[in-house]
């Protein structure tokens, strides 16, 4: 949005910061404590992912959000309120797709290609921002300093905020 | 995104979509492409949820809104869809928004 149409932002709230992916960022080899985190980037690229995936879903959800959650202790009722949005024909299509595309191994929708392309130019972003990041994100994230050039705006950012609960 | 509120720039809370309805009917649409379509199903949901926050602002004509984005504490409007509405709204609160 921000970058897209800045004229249509007064400002933007961002948790983790500056996160525009795109295939040639994903081209990057990450240290190997980093790549493991990503673990399941790597499975989902392999049809033995993608069906384990179709058959594993609601498993393999609820072990993501073990590992990549703020140190949630969440109860089988928590977890299940979210998963049934995740129980519908076209949801492991859409997450297989959308790995695969950021490993440059799927297309993208073309309609989206001329939005797609001013993204991938990592533009810097110029309206007000507030960036959040938590001290107890489980998920993969960047270093807020490795992102800080990319707001050229008002900006302040907020290390603590994400407490885990 | 699950939690999605508007604020137009000259008011200090006009419009307020503050709970499920609105912002998860979006991500359906955004996981789905056109609805009724058999087409191939695409992850490149951040760009349809964008487009869709933009008709929306249109719609209920706002020009200029503040955009808050999150998933667990990860990548804003992209990869929240693959971990849920609670997931997104516990994140949200998490996040003392």
């Amino acid at each position: 949005m921000a970058v897209l149409w800045p004229e249509r932002c007064k400002g933007i709230v961002s948790v983790s910061g500056y996160l525009i992916g795109s295939q040639e960022s994903g081209k990057a080899p990450l240290p190997p404590n980093a790549e493991l985190e990503w673990w399941y980037q790597f499975y989902f690229a392999t049809e033995r992912g993608r069906a384990g995936y179709d058959k594993y879903w609601y498993d393999f959800a609820k072990l993501i959000w073990q590992f990549a959650s703020p140190k949630w202790n969440f109860d089988g009722a928590t977890f299940d309120r979210s998963s049934a949005s995740f129980d519908n024909p076209d949801h492991v299509a859409i997450v297989i797709h959308n790995y695969r595309w950021r490993q440059g191994l799927a297309e993208g929708e073309p309609k989206y290609d001329a939005l797609e392309r001013r993204l991938a130019e990592a533009p810097v972003i110029r309206v007000p921002i507030i960036t959040l990041e938590g001290d107890a994100n489980g998920a993969p994230h960047p270093d807020p300093s490795a992102y800080a050039k990319k707001f050229t705006g008002k900006a302040c950012s907020d290390r603590k905020a994400g407490k885990a609960r | 995104m699950y939690r999605f509120q508007v604020c137009p720039i000259n008011d200090l809370v006009v419009a307020e979509v503050a709970d499920s309805n609105v912002a998860y009917e979006i991500k359906i649409v955004a996981e789905d492409g056109d609805s009724d379509s058999d087409g191939d199903r695409h992850g490149r949901t951040a760009h349809v949820v964008a487009v869709d926050i933009i008709n929306f602002m249109d719609a209920l004509k706002i020009d200029k809104a503040i955009i808050a984005g999150f998933d667990w504490a990860r990548a804003p409007l992209t990869s929240w869809r693959c971990f849920g509405r609670n997931a997104a709204r516990e994140s949200f609160r998490s996040a003392a928004i």
